[in-house]
């Protein structure tokens, strides 16, 4: 049993989760280096600006000239007299040298990160995550058997809302191992716990909106059928409730009681949607928050 | 948009998709890389190093444990990485009372995560890395021994001093009880 250990629990409690202002140039050279890995199939499609194509036109000198520089190493071993044809190679074997070194590290890093995936002590972070949920799950069905209006319809048609059942098949961790047995990446998003919302939603619940005022996918709603009556309240990780919407207001606009915008991130939703014949479903889930 | 949706645009070099994943997770990332390093410069250029290795290698991901768990992990390899190629990473016992940073803080004043960040980059290359990966990421200290090719003891070494000099700075900056 490991000692309370106040200084790491400080630390870990305002680090592990915070998060620092980005630079919109760094996603500008992310671009340009993915740029260069990815020339084969840049230079197929051709959907790239005038930009990226100049580097990749650029690169490809570089690779050439690479090439040749291996060839000449090759065929001028111990051979120096060749004094222009030398200075080519020269440049090139730098080039060379300055290209490697990027390349191979990034295979080890992968590996090592594969071998952690694949390691049962995974990392701590994970767990942490999930316990988090954990303790939202329990908050929120507090909160859910004492609203009275769930507690009448639960009466009514004698259906357990927080069975065992509903809660498994809408929880993270189901979306977890929806994922991991879904090992092709072209598998339709078609799976069980999908197939029992059906009837009540008409599409799958959104995970991630961007309520920047662009127009575009600025509000998170639950997608219900006709006739079908929701009420979705909205966490924080701490599990401070942020709002509380009902399909008669069209959704969580990324703010919180008062009109103030919530920071970006990950909030948990509970939602308990029902129509008029009795099929009800309690889902619960994450919504990432991205301006 | 889902996430798997979003995992398998990027798989197809979507640029929207990789632009959605980088807005969704770099400021995360940036602060882990921001733990491992002592200025913003540098843990600016592990970020964009790290995205994309993630990118490249983004069909690796299996779906094991959270998308995030494992960009994070990426990155700190990343990071550890960096250390390693810079040979910034000894173990030694001389560095042990480096300056103590001046946090401009007062008693009483609300302790931030900036605060923190700021006494994190003040410890030694050897001390921020094990306190990082111990009490922040939740290795054990017999993975820690592994990852950075040292001791299991070494590591809790490393580990109880880096410690106890975050606790001196907190009381020299804070002189109440943390809690």
């Amino acid at each position: 049993m490991k000692e309370r250990d106040e200084i790491a629990e400080l630390f870990k409690d305002l680090l592990e989760h915070h998060a620092e202002p980005v630079d919109p140039a760094i996603w500008a050279k992310v671009q340009t280096g993915l740029a260069g890995k990815t020339l084969g199939v840049a230079a197929a499609t051709g959907k790239l600006t005038g930009i990226i194509k100049l580097i990749a036109v650029s690169s490809i000198l570089v690779g050439s000239a690479i090439g040749v520089g291996l060839w000449l190493h090759g065929s001028n071993k111990g051979d120096k007299t060749e004094s222009s044809e030398a200075n080519s190679m020269d440049n090139a074997t730098v080039k060379n040298e300055v290209e490697i070194p990027e390349v191979e590290p990034i295979e080890n890093t992968i590996q090592v990160s594969e071998a952690d995936n694949n390691s049962s002590t995974g990392m701590a972070n994970n767990q942490t995550e999930t316990s988090s949920k954990l303790t939202m799950e329990e908050q929120v069905s507090t909160s859910i058997t004492e609203n009275p209006v769930n507690q009448t319809n639960q009466a009514q048609n004698n259906i357990i809302t927080n069975s065992p059942e509903a809660g498994v098949s809408a929880s993270p961790k189901a979306i977890d191992s929806k994922n991991n047995t879904n090992q092709s990446p072209i598998d339709p998003p078609n799976t069980t716990a999908e197939k029992n919302h059906n009837i009540l939603l008409t599409s799958e619940i959104p995970n991630i909106f961007t309520p920047n005022g662009d127009g575009k996918n600025d509000l998170f709603s639950i997608p219900v059928a006709v006739n079908v009556v929701h009420t979705t309240k909205v966490f924080s990780q701490k599990g401070e409730l942020i709002a509380e919407f009902t399909q008669a207001s069209s959704g969580w606009d990324g703010t919180k009681t008062g009109g103030t915008e919530v920071a970006n991130g990950t909030y948990f939703y509970v939602t308990f949607v029902s129509d008029q014949v009795g099929n009800q479903k309690q889902i619960k889930g994450t919504i990432n928050l991205v301006r | 948009m889902s996430e798997q949706e979003l995992i398998e645009g990027c798989i197809r070099n979507q640029p929207a998709a990789q632009e959605l994943l980088f807005k969704i997770f770099s400021s995360k990332m940036l602060a882990v890389c921001c733990r491992y390093t002592t200025n913003k410069a540098e843990a600016e250029d592990l970020l964009q190093d790290g995205f994309i290795k993630v990118f490249s290698k983004i069909e690796l991901f299996r779906g094991q444990g959270s998308l995030e768990g494992w960009i994070k992990r990426i990155m700190v390899n990343t990071a550890l990485d960096a250390l390693r190629r810079n040979k910034k990473l000894q173990f030694n016992d001389l560095k042990e009372d480096s300056e103590i940073p001046h946090t401009g803080l007062k008693p009483g004043d609300q302790l931030q995560a900036k605060d923190l960040m700021m006494l994190i980059q003040a410890l030694p290359n050897g001390f921020r890395t094990v306190f990082n990966l111990y009490a922040i990421e939740g290795y054990s200290h017999k993975e820690i021994g592994e990852l950075l090719g040292i001791s299991e003891n070494t590591s809790k070494s490393q580990y109880s001093r880096a410690r106890s000099q975050l606790q001196k700075m907190l009381q020299l900056t804070e002189p109440q009880d943390i809690r």
